[in-house]
């Protein structure tokens, strides 16, 4: 049994991910800016907060591992979009994954496991979503500069990539676009497998990367994503 | 219970991974040239066959058919190498490499597919290696082939996709050191490390997860 925190541990992917770690007889802590009743601990806190988030993960004790899930999106085109937008998706979906890391060493044990969450969107363009496009690149390579950091306590990270998941965070999104009924209806048919992913399966996979079955897995994305990335 | 074909069953991966998945509670059907020892305890045919051989492909398959009648999961994990500059290479040796590695894969894929009809989440899973991506000064036989398993893996995909079967790639880092940088975590890959991802990837827990490539490298190319 093990003691793992995921941040945005109240959402979609989140919620799963507390869920399978715990039905899998381990302990999840809960970061998140609304509480996760499920979860052995959950505290209710901004990414920003430095001082909450580091009170949060010290008192979760040692830990086996860490997940950043937590993220937001606003849309918004290069030439459109306001300031405070822009930065408000790119400290969230990265600093936020960097600030988790960060106050998650101390307790975070050698031989643990990092999961960030990346997206096919770090890899594909689409119009008006240009901060939540950046900052999944901007995971990616925190992923893999990170990955060398913590190499040296054995500490793996890696980064998972969906592609459509079938969350509230979807439907918030979708609902942003003046069209977003019929990309919900073209979404599934991105995938190869022909549908979104339940956020049950992202999960397995985060499970997988934290688990001993990977422990040769470190520095790699990791796409959960139904084939969206070879489907044009 | 679940039946997987495991190709280049006498190699070092391919016997770790016919261990991990006699484990899991597999049947197992294991090709090689020669015939692989079966996992102690474990339920199953060990058959000599050249995976790159068309004739002897369509005999261990009818072999297998006649056993199981189906199966879930096709592991490739047969691999070639032959190092020599490309300007002293044969094309015999440059053939050889690639019939054994992407050609074999071919071969089995077209007769494991119909044996995965109405199983419950086919899957195949290819074994790919790192050289795909690196430089290497007498390895373009094996970059070229590996890189080409990869290609193929998702072609395939698409293909087998409407059919409910997944297909994927593990890319292993090297078992042995190389002289150039060795991967974050300081150590070579072990067979077995390369088998548990393989085991996953063609397990229900990756129900999503087609059309890609799980790197086990230790960090070695870290997104190369």
């Amino acid at each position: 049994m093990g003691t793992y925190a995921v941040t945005g541990g109240a959402g979609g992917i989140g919620g799963a991910t507390v869920r399978l770690l715990q039905a899998r007889g381990h302990r999840a802590v809960s970061l998140d800016l609304d509480a996760n009743p499920e979860a052995w601990r959950t505290a209710t806190l901004d990414l920003m907060d430095e001082p909450a988030l580091a009170a949060a993960l010290a008192e979760a004790g040692s830990l086996d591992g860490l997940v950043c899930i937590a993220g937001t999106h606003a849309m918004g085109r290069v030439t459109a979009m306001a300031w405070e937008n822009w930065r408000r998706v790119l400290q969230v979906n990265a600093g936020g994954s960097m600030l988790a890391m960060k106050h998650a060493a101390p307790v975070l044990r050698d031989g643990g496991a990092i999961v960030l969450m990346g997206s096919v969107s770090a890899h594909i363009g689409t119009d008006g979503s240009v901060a939540y496009h950046t900052s999944k690149g901007a995971v990616l390579g925190l992923m893999r500069a990170a990955s060398g950091e913590f190499a040296a306590r054995g500490i793996r990270v890696n980064a998972v990539s969906p592609g459509w998941v079938d969350t509230g965070f979807t439907t918030r999104a979708l609902a942003a676009l003046p069209d977003g009924a019929a990309v919900r209806a073209r979404a599934g048919a991105a995938h190869i497998l022909g549908r979104m992913a339940q956020a049950a399966e992202v999960a397995e996979a985060i499970l997988f990367l934290l688990s001993d079955d990977a422990r040769f897995v470190t520095g790699t994305e990791l796409f959960v994503d139904g084939g969206f990335m070879r489907q044009r | 219970m679940r039946t997987a074909i495991i190709t280049g069953a006498v190699g070092d991966i391919g016997a770790a991974t016919a261990d991990a998945f006699a484990g899991a509670g597999h049947r197992l059907a294991l090709l090689d040239r020669t015939a692989a020892a079966l996992p102690t305890g474990a339920e199953g045919l060990a058959l000599a066959c050249d995976p790159a051989d068309p004739e002897a492909v369509a005999a261990a398959f009818a072999a297998i058919a006649a056993r199981f009648g189906v199966a879930a999961v096709l592991v490739n994990a047969a691999d070639a190498d032959h190092r020599a500059p490309v300007t002293a290479m044969r094309i015999a040796d440059w053939d050889r490499v690639m019939d054994e590695t992407v050609g074999a894969m071919f071969l089995t894929a077209k007769h494991a597919i119909p044996l995965m009809a109405g199983t419950d989440d086919p899957a195949i899973v290819n074994l790919a290696s790192v050289a795909g991506h690196l430089a290497s000064a007498g390895g373009a036989a094996l970059a070229a082939s590996t890189a080409a398993v990869e290609s193929f893996t998702w072609a395939l995909a698409g293909e087998v996709g409407p059919q409910g079967i997944r297909v994927n790639a593990v890319v292993a880092g090297p078992a042995t050191p190389g002289g150039g940088t060795a991967p974050l975590l300081g150590r070579m890959a072990g067979p077995d490390e390369v088998a548990r991802a393989i085991l996953w990837l063609a397990s229900r827990r990756a129900s999503f997860i087609t059309g890609t490539t799980l790197v086990v490298d230790g960090g070695l190319t870290r997104g190369h």
